[in-house]
């Protein structure tokens, strides 16, 4: 099976000098196609950080970063964030949505900066909305939608390019667990019936019983696998 | 970069921010609004006193010459096709007196024909008629007033000569130019020049096609060995007082914009604060910066073109319902049209547009460089 993730000796230092903070410490992670893989970890272990390297949005002090078969450290700042247009679909813990914008143009949105094509983008989100059981809300701004609803638009949004990896950072953090358990289902789903790998960074040991393989992020090290 | 998203994004930040978006085309039309009516004015009292003052108090060009080199002058003037007529005149000082009251008053010595098709003097005239011929003059209205004379009185000049010439008054004119109609008095210039004697000189004012050619036609005049003068030399003081009036609606206008910007910076800058974590998810789904920046400037530009149609078409209307206004310059109520044209037009779109896209030019970068991984980080 192909991977979709590959890290060596990735090393990631906040700050120089006295204030330098070394976040991760030489983390080496595969993730395979269709992996359901769960990073758990205390506050301040480095999950963020680790995910943040694997999605392009940060860089790694040292170690190398391959995603999808390709060399990130390579690529310019445009090229890396079509590259996540593409290839990756993200999933924050807060602020998915654009307020601005209602539920149905926020699903839309990646496909109409891939595409431009406005009307087939929508169609695209309204297909994915009602496979998602969430079209009762399409027309609605975030801020009258619960907190599972916004996370499970934020969800329906980061697959609707058909990416390879969906990366999710505490995905159900500020969820009751009614919420939790039917943004979990959706995950699942998601990674099952269109076979994209999905890496969730968490402390909620719930994600777990969900996933294919869970790994331990303590003090940025990877400890041990379950 | 993909401009349809660009606009499919700038749009919609246009409608959700209505409030904001709201005042900031307000104030952008206030300025353009404000803008282009003092322009407009600006160029209507340009128009309303050169053109008043062109011609008559002042030719397009002065030559001085002897009576003796004038028919070679004449000459010369009338193969030229830029002139379109030229007018000897003998200008002296004299006294007029009418029984017991005097004033000291300037007497020009035309042939009425020649004058009126350079001076249109015709025009102004309030009683009587313009041509005047042997012992016949024409005055201005309010030295007729002062004097308490009418058209078929008589009047007295006296002369640098020390001798006494009695006038028939055959007309009144009206210029509305009070050096003129206070103090010009209009004989016979064959008449004249017998009275006076002696060295004279012509000036001979001249009529051009198109008054801005009037240096030319002077340094060409100059050439020929004459003393010629144009009109932007010889109407330096009234181009001077334009000028300083430009430059206080010039100063009038930076601060408008210098105002105008900084509200606009800083609700600008507001309205990206508040979208930081908005522009770090579209960072995180793939935007890249120069389209990030560039929702910012279309926005900003549509603020600057919406901005400027309406505060044109409040000028617009402003302009022609009041046509005209009434103010005192150079110490004299004068009418002025309010000159709107389509180069005015241009500039306040340009106007409209540096303001709108200046002013958010920074907060469009600032939007641009933001780093999703640090403002995705907090709650
Ligand atoms: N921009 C930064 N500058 C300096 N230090 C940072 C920065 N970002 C993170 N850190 C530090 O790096 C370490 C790892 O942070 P990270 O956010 O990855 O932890 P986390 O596991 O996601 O924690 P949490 O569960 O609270 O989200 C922390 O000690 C944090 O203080
Ligand atoms: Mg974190």
């Amino acid at each position: 099976m192909s991977k979709v993730v590959e890290l060596s000796r990735v090393v990631k230092v906040y700050g120089k000098g006295e204030l330098a903070v070394k976040a991760l410490k030489g983390v080496d992670l595969e993730v395979s196609e269709g992996e359901f893989l769960c990073i758990m970890g205390p506050s301040g272990s480095g999950k963020t950080t680790l995910l943040n390297i694997i999605a392009a949005l940060d860089k790694p002090t040292s170690g190398e970063v391959k995603v999808c078969g390709l060399n990130l450290a390579k690529l310019s700042e445009e090229k890396l964030a079509r590259f996540r247009l593409r290839n990756i679909g993200i999933v924050f813990q807060f602020h998915n949505l654009l307020p601005d914008l209602t539920a149905l143009d926020n699903v839309a949105l990646p496909a109409i900066i891939a595409t431009g094509d406005i009307k087939e983008s929508r169609k695209r989100a309204l297909e994915l909305l009602e496979w998602l059981g969430l079209s009762s809300g399409a027309q609605h701004k975030p801020f009258q939608l619960s907190g599972g609803e916004r996370q499970r638009v934020a969800v329906a949004r980061a697959i609707v390019n058909k990416p390879r990896l969906l990366l999710c950072d505490e995905p159900t953090g500020s969820l009751d667990y009614e919420s939790k358990l039917r943004v979990l289902e959706l995950l699942k789903r998601i990674n099952v019936e269109k076979k994209t790998a999905v890496i969730v960074v968490t402390h909620d040991e719930l994600v777990a019983k969900y996933s294919t393989r869970v790994l331990r992020l303590v003090d940025g090290r990877i400890l041990e696998s379950i | 970069m993909n401009w349809r998203f660009v606009w499919f994004l700038a749009l919609r930040y246009l409608v959700s921010w209505k409030k904001h978006s709201a005042i900031i085309v307000v104030v952008i039309a206030g300025s353009v609004f404000l803008y282009a009516l003092t322009y407009s004015m600006l160029c209507g009292l340009e128009y309303a006193t050169l053109s008043r003052t062109l011609g008559l108090a002042v030719p397009h060009v002065k030559v001085e010459v002897s009576p003796r080199d004038y028919s070679k002058l004449a000459e010369l003037l009338e193969s030229d096709t830029r002139i379109s007529a030229f007018s000897p005149r003998l200008l002296c000082d004299s006294l007029l007196v009418v029984g017991e009251s005097s004033r000291g008053v300037r007497v020009i010595g035309i042939q009425y024909s020649l004058e009126n098709r350079v001076s249109k003097i015709s025009r102004y005239i309030v009683d009587g008629s313009w041509s005047v011929r042997d012992d016949e003059c024409v005055i201005g209205v309010v030295l007729a007033d002062k004097m308490n004379v009418s058209v078929g009185e008589s009047i007295y000049l006296l002369l640098p000569t020390g001798s006494l010439w009695k006038l028939r008054i055959r007309g009144v004119f009206e210029t509305s130019i009070s050096e003129i109609d206070s103090y010009v008095v209009y004989v016979d210039l064959s008449e004249l020049e017998n009275r006076l004697g002696g060295d004279k000189t012509y000036c001979v004012a001249l009529r051009l096609k198109n008054p801005s050619e009037a240096s030319m036609v002077a340094d060409w005049l100059k050439e020929k060995g004459y003393r010629a003068s144009s009109w932007e030399k010889l109407a330096g003081n009234i181009l001077r007082l334009l000028e300083v009036e430009r430059f206080y609606s010039n100063a009038l206008i930076g601060s408008v914009l210098v105002i105008t910007s900084l509200g606009i910076v800083n609700i600008m800058l507001m309205l990206t604060e508040s979208r930081k974590k908005s522009i770090g998810v579209l960072k995180a789904i793939g935007a890249t910066s120069r389209e990030i920046f560039s929702i910012y400037f279309v926005v900003s530009l549509i603020y600057g073109v919406l901005g400027y149609l309406v505060g044109l078409v409040g000028a617009v209307a402003v302009a022609e319902a009041l046509k005209e206004v009434s103010v005192e310059f150079l110490s004299e109520k004068i009418t002025v049209p309010f000159i709107l044209d389509s180069e005015l037009c241009f500039l306040s779109l340009v106007f409209s547009i540096v303001v709108s896209t200046i002013s958010c030019a920074y907060s469009a970068y600032r939007a641009s460089t933001i780093k999703p991984a640090e403002v995705m980080r907090f709650e």
